[in-house]
């Protein structure tokens, strides 16, 4: 147990262990691989300020784009779209700045970004408003054109141009102008002065141009310097950005790697931990499987000692109880006898021989009934029974016991008890025997009650619940816990007062717990003691075989204390067959008083000799004999090439009362256990006679000993009848007519010595008294159905016809009550 | 396939002891019942103790018949069998003995009869038996 419980707690530690490691590492894990993840994902989306860099250096390109449609167009939609790109750019610039990270090198150079951009758009919308003072020139060159269509002679030559085709076109006008000097001479000066005003206007302008182109180089050559700057500061940005992203992407793969090695390490410890805990478990499963044979081993030891234990028990048994028997057979011949009872102190000391005796009876038998349960060869034999003409049987078989000792028994039924249950009635009778018994025995002038009540059934199970209550010395609550163990009693001095082997009470314990009952106990010091059994039971249609006529013991008529006389017995011829001389001794003594003519045969092979050479009403066969035994003897009689001694009955004696006596039970017509009452054996031995006598054995409580013959049995009627009660009644009342009616043509056919008739009334009438199970009936029918002339005369048929007349009265009187 | 037109069953039975007369009777009776499927399958049951007075009411549309072997009147199942079979071909004769002699029992057999039940407690059985045979040829025929 201790072994057991370590080895569980090893592994249930193990177990936990492994439990928490893998959380653990499991959790470790977890954590780095979504790390890792996270970081991986993070890198699988663009870089943001990269992308914001790009979308500020493609407005940059845009802007410029737009500034130039623009010039070209002079669609000031495309200005607007210049102002819109500047100011997105602005807002992408104040983005760039707000994400950049803590670095500051990075921050300045964002700020130097920003700086250089909006610079850039200065430079490039400056650059757009000088290109836009062109305009100016244009409107002149028009006014030009206008004044040369007016006079196309005296046009104003074109001021000079900076671009080459301007002056071609000046180079152009100026060969007009000398054509229109012959023109009218006031308008000529008039032109002129106009041409001169227009011109010096023109001189202006175009030095102002000039000066804007410079600026606009300039600012051309600025803008370049600004945009290699973006672009270097871009590059370089951008560069910075890469360089966070490698660092990322190295941190990643650290926690990659670190991921990788804890999944290593992870799966290397649960392999490991699962190679212990299946090296625990197979170490474990062996070493039970180990414990398992050792225990089967020690199981099979301790019920083959139990088994030799029992062997040896019952041998012992057999041993004690074949002196036993003379002791007590005799003990009881000389308490008959004359000269005993007229001497009180022999009569007292042959008393004392008697109990003494019979004490010794009853030990033997707890002794092996106890060892019988603890080597589990005790089954419950299922029958159904009646509880409650067992239990009055049993309160009327220890009333003897109850009033020896000044008590008095009272039996009560609790509501109603079903009829029939099925069960083991001798088992039954058995645990109620010892518990009434024992309160008997604690019990001096006061009370037991036997209470019996069933349980509600549910379905067809009930539990009888049956209490014994007695008023005798009780028990110390001390005490209460051990009384069922095997040989305890409550104290020493309870053994040295009141006798026992203190086994009782623990094979009573056994018995119920066959039955899957429970038995309680509750007691007071002085006051007395009360046993509660639970039984649980099968109700049963069915009846118990012996129902019909196993009536309570109060009711069965003709029951007779031992009597001095047998008549049945008279000029019988019986063969005793005992090796031992005593119980032959004592068999003698009992039949020869009963005038029965007696031979002995010390053995089976002295008995064939008897038997063939003679004739014998009865042989008492004891089982146990050196040369040949009992069984070996009945079966070569059994095979006699004489029919009728093939008949003769055989009752078995034997002091062994185990299975094997059991098993060879249908060889013999009886069997007889050792030490046996005279009643048990005059009960046995009329039914071979058909004798009408029944003998109680008034002392011996051991009610499977008591035998009451079973005369019919209705079950076959009953189930045909379905219930119906008419037809029932019509039956039983048809089975006495016609029977009653067949007896007396029996009889008729007797007296006129009709032996041919008697036959065919014997077949006339047999056939019901079969189908109601009148055995001895139907068998003494028999006889005379097929009597042989050869083997039988007409004195025999007288004698068998009249043993039907007394049986078939006995039946009838009893159906008669049935209906 | 009930054609309740169509002649009941006609069962006899011939057993000189009165409880055993009214024993078969009572379980052939309750037999058929069972088999008459709510009164569809009719059905004659009619019993006698005394061998003459089994002939004079014998019918030639008998199906089966239940006898003893041994009878009163010097009379035995096997004399009842030659008249039954003279008159009526086709009824199943079955003869029920009580105890097992074979020479008589094994001519009956020879002689028509179509069966031996033995009163024992596989009688019922037996019975059953025949019966349930009878109402399948009944069936068969309807």
């Amino acid at each position: 147990m201790k072994l057991k419980l370590k080895y569980e707690f090893r592994f249930i530690i193990l177990l936990a262990s492994i439990f928490v490691l893998v959380i653990i590492s499991a959790s470790f894990v977890y954590r780095k691989l979504a790390k890792t993840i996270d970081n991986i994902s993070f890198q699988l989306k663009p870089d943001e300020q990269i992308l914001i860099m790009k979308s500020i250096k493609n407005d940059l390109i845009d802007a410029e784009n737009k500034i130039y449609s623009f010039n070209l167009t002079k669609d000031y939609a495309y200005r607007a779209s210049f102002y819109k790109i500047v100011f997105e750019s602005e807002k992408k610039l104040r983005r760039l700045k707000n994400n950049s990270s803590e670095d500051k090198s990075f921050k300045t150079q964002i700020v130097l970004l920003e700086k250089l951009v909006l610079q850039k758009y200065q430079i490039v919308d400056s650059i757009a408003q000088i290109q836009n003072q062109y305009r100016v020139n244009d409107v002149l060159n028009k006014v030009e054109e206008q004044i040369q269509v007016i006079n196309p002679v005296k046009a104003v030559p074109k001021p000079k141009e900076i671009e080459d085709k301007s002056w071609k076109d000046v180079f152009k006008k100026r060969k007009t102008s000398k054509e229109e000097k012959k023109l009218d001479n006031i308008e000529k000066d008039k032109l002129l002065n106009f041409k001169k005003e227009i011109g010096e206007f023109k001189e202006i302008e175009v030095n102002k141009e000039l000066n804007n182109n410079k600026l606009e180089l300039g600012l051309i050559q600025q803008d370049k310097i600004v945009m290699s700057k973006i672009d270097q500061l871009f590059l370089l940005l951008e560069k910075t950005e890469r360089k966070s992203i490698a660092k990322k992407t190295q941190i990643a793969k650290a926690n990659a790697t670190d991921a990788k090695y804890f999944l290593i390490a992870f799966s290397l410890l649960s392999t490991i931990l699962l190679v212990l805990t299946s090296y625990s478990i197979v170490q474990y499963i062996r070493r039970n499987n180990e414990y398992k044979i050792m225990l089967q081993k020690a199981k099979k030891d301790s019920d083959d000692l139990a088994e030799s234990k029992m062997r040896f028990l019952s041998n012992m048994s057999h041993e004690i109880r074949t002196p036993l028997n003379s002791i007590i057979g005799f003990a009881r011949q000389l308490a008959g006898s004359e000269t005993i009872s007229k001497n009180q102190g022999e009569k007292e000391q042959l008393g004392i021989i008697q109990h003494a005796a019979n004490h010794l009876l009853s030990l033997i038998n707890q002794i092996l009934d106890f060892s019988k349960l603890q080597a589990n060869k005790v089954e419950l034999v299922m029958n159904p029974f009646n509880p409650k003409i067992e239990l009055e049987n049993l309160v009327m078989i220890i009333e003897p016991n109850v009033q020896e000792k000044e008590n008095r028994i009272f039996f009560r039924i609790v509501d109603k008890l079903p009829e029939n249950i099925l069960g083991d009635e001798v088992k039954f009778k058995q645990i109620l025997l010892n518990l009434l018994s024992n309160a008997i025995k604690f019990t001096q002038k006061g009370r037991i009650d036997l209470i019996v009540k069933a349980s509600k059934p549910q379905g067809e199970k009930i539990v009888l619940e049956i209490q014994v209550i007695d008023t005798g010395i009780g028990m110390e609550k001390e005490s209460l816990s051990k009384i069922f163990e095997e040989f305890e009693q409550e104290n020493n001095s309870t053994s040295k007062n009141y006798g026992g082997t203190g086994l009782g009470l623990s094979i009573t314990k056994m018995l119920v717990e066959l039955h899957g009952g429970s038995i309680t106990v509750t007691s007071k010091k002085n006051s007395g003691t009360c046993f509660t059994v639970f039984l649980p039971y099968e109700i049963t249609d069915k009846k118990s075989p012996v129902t019909d006529d196993k009536k309570s013991l109060r009711e069965v008529k003709g029951i007779n204390t031992p009597i001095n006389l047998v008549q049945f017995l008279k000029g019988k011829k019986v063969l005793v067959v005992d090796d031992e001389p005593y119980n032959r001794k004592l068999l003698v003594s009992i039949l020869s008083k009963n005038k029965a003519h007696i031979q002995e045969a010390e053995n089976g092979q002295m008995a064939l000799n008897y038997f063939d050479k003679n004739w014998f009403d009865y042989i008492l066969m004891d089982l146990r004999m050196p040369v040949m035994n009992g069984v070996e003897a009945s079966k070569v009689m059994r095979n006699s090439s004489n029919l009728d001694k093939r008949k003769i009955p055989i009752i078995a004696l034997t002091a062994d009362n185990s299975e094997n006596v059991q098993n060879q039970a249908a060889m013999f017509d009886g069997i007889l256990i050792k030490p046996f009452h005279e009643a048990d054996l005059f009960n046995i031995m009329q039914k071979f006679n058909n004798s009408n006598e029944i003998f109680l054995n008034s002392t011996e409580t051991n009610s499977e000993k008591t035998v009451i013959q079973q005369k019919y049995n209705l079950q076959a009627l009953r189930d045909i009848s379905n219930g119906n009660n008419d037809f029932f009644t019509d039956m039983i009342e048809t089975f006495i007519r016609t029977t009653k009616s067949g007896l007396f043509e029996l009889e008729e056919c007797v007296k006129q010595n009709d032996l041919k008739t008697i036959k065919k009334i014997a077949h006339r009438i047999i056939s019901p008294c079969k189908h109601i199970g009148a055995k001895d009936l139907s068998e003494m029918l028999a006889k005379i159905e097929h009597y042989d002339e050869t083997l039988m005369n007409l004195e025999d048929i007288k004698k068998i016809v009249s043993t039907i007349r007394i049986e078939a009265d006995e039946i009838i009187e009893r159906l008669e009550k049935e209906i | 396939m009930k054609n309740i037109t169509q002649n009941p069953i006609n069962i006899v039975i011939l057993e000189d002891n009165e409880y055993y007369n009214k024993l078969l009777t009572k379980r052939i009776n309750q037999k058929m019942n069972e088999l008459s499927e709510d009164n569809l399958i009719p059905y004659f049951i009619k019993s006698y103790s005394n061998y003459s007075e089994f002939l004079s009411n014998f019918k030639t549309d008998t199906h089966v018949a239940f006898i003893d072997f041994f009878l009163d009147d010097e009379k035995t199942g096997l004399d009842v069998l030659y008249k039954i079979k003279k008159n009526c071909v086709n009824c199943k004769v079955i003869i029920l003995s009580d105890h097992k002699n074979f020479d008589n029992l094994t001519l009956c057999l020879n002689k028509g009869a179509s069966g031996i039940i033995f009163k024992d407690d596989r009688t019922n059985t037996l019975c059953d038996y025949i019966l349930d045979e009878q109402v399948k040829n009944w069936k068969y025929e309807a």
